[in-house]
């Protein structure tokens, strides 16, 4: 956990308002990526994060920083209030649950400046795709979508789909060995 | 070989994955706080008192502009001095109001803050009014729990009681009746002297008497082995005498032989069988009548029949037959003597070869 997090939480438990706002201006993007990822729309994600955060602010009073991160512990939270909302639903189909959830998984980049360099390097390398490949790895990577989501998205056959991201990913691995981030 | 591309397909699949989580959280929408927390903070309510109060005073404001008593409408039909003294009349009434409101605002304000503070104080007794029910509440948990550690402690002490009283009954009913088979068995104890004492007396009574018969036996032991004697003697000289009946040169079975054509013994049999009264003497007549039969056919120089005959002789035991028939007694006179007279014919018979 961050020192700015650990900072926070403790300001808001010693009364301070503004500190959540801080956290929720921090942590807010995360969980909404989160919830988009897991094939919510644009105003479900939004509510959605709204009832996160409520949650949130009603127990982060007997949150303890020293048993995880905070963006451990809002993950959590966001999982929970997916499930339920799946409960009610079928949980959208074309969405790979497991890079949603990779969505909490990854530190604060800020903190690394060597992985930032390697994340900067991917998304040079990304960038300089065609657009139709470039496309189809943003999908993937960013929307979290699955072969067929993806396939559904662009009106492609699934097999078309597949062999475009193989190429699209031999074409960003040419790129990081050129920039020397893969060996 | 095949290891390192699948390492470098690991690392690109990662790196992929860790730029998709992080492009999605920073390109993602903010969403907005929820509402209540927008609403719940302790400064919210001195923001919405300020924002009444400046709605107030600009509608004040504009109800003295517009609303002037005994003024028309409109700013166009009076000479511009008089309104101008009017508005600047106006304006410091205004003042006037907006000072005065202000002050309030600030009373208001300390009103407020003032009650912010009872009411925090009162929260904080309430906390500690709670703190120490709470410490009493457990502490009467704990005073009830020893009680009851207690109460269960003497219960069991009770029940110990009532088993070892329990006991204690069965050990008086038990001694009670030890002391009276403890009584009997001294009466008992008693008898069994007195029959003690009866049965020295009568063992060494018995003992007596038992010598006495003793020594009798032994007196008449030795008569009748003399008497033993003497009848063996007495048999060999009748037998002697009675097979001296042969020539001189007649000696062993023919001697025998001789003996018992003489006194036609054979011939006899018939008559002293049906003398004979016991079936002792009966069955001893017919084996010893078969053994004279063959003694009178037997041809004395066959060497082999001699063997049988004597054989014979060895199994029928003529001496012991004739002396088990005699000793039944009750047998007349000729069955006696026929008996006697097979006997010394046909002892010693079984000796020969």
């Amino acid at each position: 956990m961050s020192e700015d997090d650990r900072h926070l939480v403790w300001r808001h438990k010693a009364g301070d308002n503004s500190a959540f706002e801080e956290l929720h201006a921090r942590h807010g993007r995360r969980v909404t990526a989160y919830l988009l990822r897991s094939g919510f729309t644009r105003p479900e994600a939004d509510d959605l994060c709204q009832e996160v955060f409520l949650r949130a602010f009603k127990s982060l009073g007997s949150f303890d920083a020293d048993r995880g991160s905070l963006g451990t512990w809002l993950g959590a939270i966001a999982r929970n209030v997916a499930r339920r909302q799946w409960r009610r639903r079928a949980r959208p189909e074309g969405f790979d649950g497991e890079l949603a959830e990779e969505t909490f998984a990854a530190d604060n980049p800020r903190a690394a400046p060597e992985v930032r360099e390697e994340l900067q390097a991917v998304r040079d390398c990304v960038a300089a795709l065609p657009a139709e490949l470039g496309r189809i790895v943003r999908l993937r990577y960013i929307d979290a979508r699955t072969t067929r989501g993806i396939a559904e998205v662009t009106d492609t056959p699934e097999a078309t789909v597949r062999a475009r991201l193989a190429e699209a990913k031999g074409m960003v691995e040419r790129c990081l060995r050129g920039k020397g981030v893969l060996e | 070989m095949s290891e390192e591309p699948d390492k470098t397909d690991e690392r690109m699949e990662g790196l992929l994955r860790r730029w998709g989580a992080e492009e999605a959280a920073e390109h993602a929408p903010q969403a907005a706080l929820p509402p209540p927390r927008r609403a719940a903070g302790p400064g919210a309510g001195l923001r919405y008192a300020a924002v009444a109060a400046g709605a107030l005073l600009v509608g004040l404001l504009v109800a003295t502009l517009v609303n002037r008593p005994g003024q028309p409408v409109g700013l166009s039909t009076r000479p511009a001095d008089d309104e101008i003294a009017n508005l600047n009349a106006d304006l410091t009434k205004a003042q006037r109001d907006l000072a005065g409101l202000r002050a309030k605002l600030t009373a208001l304000e300390a009103d407020l803050q003032a009650e912010r503070l009872r009411l925090q104080t009162d929260l904080a007794e309430m906390r500690n009014d709670r703190d120490r029910h709470k410490a009493a509440a457990t502490a009467a948990a704990a005073r009830e729990k020893a009680l009851k550690r207690t109460l269960e402690g003497q219960q069991a002490r009770l029940a110990a009681l009532a088993a070892a009283e329990k006991q204690l009954a069965r050990a008086k009913l038990d001694l009670a009746a030890a002391g009276k088979a403890l009584t009997q068995a001294q009466a008992q104890r008693h008898a069994s002297g007195r029959k003690l004492a009866a049965a020295a007396v009568e063992l060494a009574r018995i003992g007596k008497s038992y010598k006495q018969a003793l020594t009798v036996s032994t007196a008449l032991e030795g008569e009748v082995t003399a008497l033993k004697a003497r009848r063996e003697a007495t048999l060999a000289d009748l037998q002697r005498a009675y097979l001296a009946r042969a020539t001189a040169d007649e000696r062993g079975i023919r001697a025998r032989q001789v003996a018992g054509q003489s006194c036609r013994i054979v011939e006899r049999a018939a008559e002293v069988r049906s003398l004979a009264t016991s079936k002792l003497a009966r069955q001893a007549v017919d084996r010893l009548e078969v053994v004279l039969i063959r003694l009178e056919l037997l041809n004395v120089d066959d060497t082999e029949a001699v063997m049988a005959f004597a054989a014979l002789v060895r199994s029928v035991r003529p001496a012991e037959t004739v002396d088990e028939a005699l000793a039944a007694g009750g047998e007349v006179t000729k069955v006696r003597a026929w008996l006697l007279e097979a006997r010394l014919i046909l002892t010693g018979a079984g000796r020969v070869g």
